[in-house]
C-alpha cells in the first residue's frame, strides 16, 4: 500500500466527508469526534473543549466559575492520526488534511 | 446543520494548535507540578533546616495556654504539609488506581480530565504547602514572643498565716520571699508547712 505523503490541504469535499461520517459524543468536558479521515481514511478521534492547562495556573477564581462556553458552531479540524505520512514535520500528526465541522446543536 | 464552508489557512494554524496544546497538556501540568514540588520542597527545607524556623527548644518554656495554642498550630501545620506533600506528588506523578477498563472515556477525554484533576490537585498542594509554611513561621513566632511559663513559688505556712511568694535569698534562719505585696522575711522556725506550687492563689 503506497503511503500518501504528508501535505497541508483542504477540499470542500472533506467537509461534507466528514459530516456524513464522524459520530459525535457529548461528554462533561467537551465534545468527541470521531470518524475516518476523509484523506487517508485512518480513524481519528478529535476533542473539542473549551478549556486547557496553561502556566498562568495561579489565576485562582473568584465565586463560582462561569459554565463553559458552547463549542463554536463550526470548528476547524485537522488530521490527528498517527500513521506514517512521509514529509510530515516533527512536532506534527495526522497526514495535513483540514476541514471545518459544523458542530450539531444537540449532538446525540 | 449549518454549511462549514471551505477551511482557511488560519483554520489549519487554530486546529494545530488546539491539537498540540491539548496533545502536550498532560506532560506540562505535570512539568509544573514536579517544578511546584521541588520548589516548595526546598523552601520548606530551607525553612527547617537553615534554622530560620528556629524558635525556644522547648515549648514546656511556654506559659501553658500558649504552648497549648503551638501545639494545635503545629498540628495543623503537619495536617496542611502531609495534604500539600500528597496533592504536589498526586499531581506530579498521577494517582495511582486500577479502573474498569469498560469505564474508561476516549483518550483525548481521558487525558483531558486527568489534566484538569492534576491542574486541581497542584492548585490546592500549593496553598497546602504555603498554609503549611504560615503555620510553622506563626507557630515559631508564638514560641518567640509568647509569655514564658511562670517560675514556681513557695507557700509558707507560718503561725496559721499563708505567705506565698517566690524565693529571694535564704540564710541566717530567714527567708525572704517576693510576694504580690512587696518583700517578706520569713522566720523559718516559725515555719509549721513550706509547700512548692505552681502559682499564689
Amino acid at each position: 500500500m503506497t503511503e500518501i505523503p504528508y501535505e497541508e490541504t483542504t477540499d470542500p469535499e472533506f467537509a461534507g466527508a466528514a459530516a456524513r461520517t464522524f459520530a459525535v459524543e457529548t461528554y462533561p468536558d467537551g465534545l468527541l469526534l470521531r470518524g475516518p479521515c476523509p484523506r487517508c481514511a485512518s480513524v481519528i478521534e478529535v476533542a473539542l473543549v473549551d478549556e486547557v492547562f496553561s502556566r498562568g495556573l495561579l489565576g485562582w477564581r473568584r465565586g463560582s466559575p462561569a459554565p463553559p462556553p458552547a463549542p463554536e458552531p463550526v470548528e476547524p479540524v485537522i488530521c490527528t492520526c498517527t500513521e506514517a505520512h512521509p514529509g510530515r514535520p516533527d512536532g506534527r500528526v495526522g497526514c495535513g488534511a483540514y476541514w471545518l465541522f459544523a458542530v450539531p446543536a444537540s449532538p446525540s | 446543520m449549518t454549511e462549514p464552508g471551505t477551511a482557511s489557512p488560519a483554520d489549519l494554524r487554530r486546529a494545530q494548535q488546539r491539537e498540540q496544546l491539548l496533545r502536550d497538556e498532560l506532560p506540562r501540568v505535570r512539568a509544573a507540578a514536579l517544578a511546584w514540588r521541588n520548589g516548595l520542597g526546598a523552601l520548606l527545607a530551607g525553612l527547617l533546616g537553615f534554622g530560620l524556623v528556629k524558635g525556644r527548644t522547648d515549648v514546656g518554656q511556654l506559659d501553658e495556654r500558649w504552648a497549648a495554642t503551638v501545639g494545635v498550630v503545629l498540628l495543623l501545620a503537619l495536617i496542611a504539609g502531609t495534604s500539600g506533600a500528597l496533592l504536589l506528588l498526586r499531581a506530579a506523578h498521577g494517582r495511582p488506581a486500577v479502573r474498569a477498563l469498560a469505564k474508561l472515556p476516549p483518550g483525548p477525554i481521558a487525558d483531558r480530565r486527568e489534566a484538569a484533576a492534576t491542574t486541581r490537585a497542584l492548585r490546592m498542594g500549593i496553598a497546602a504547602t504555603l498554609a503549611c509554611t504560615a503555620l510553622l513561621v506563626g507557630g515559631v513566632a508564638t514560641t518567640w514572643y509568647g509569655p514564658g511559663r511562670a517560675k514556681p513559688v513557695l507557700k509558707v505556712i507560718i503561725q496559721g498565716e499563708a505567705v506565698c511568694g517566690s524565693v529571694r535569698e535564704t540564710g541566717g534562719g530567714k527567708l525572704v520571699l517576693q510576694t504580690d505585696t512587696g518583700r517578706r522575711t520569713v522566720d523559718l522556725n516559725g515555719v509549721t508547712a513550706m509547700l512548692p506550687v505552681d502559682r499564689c492563689a
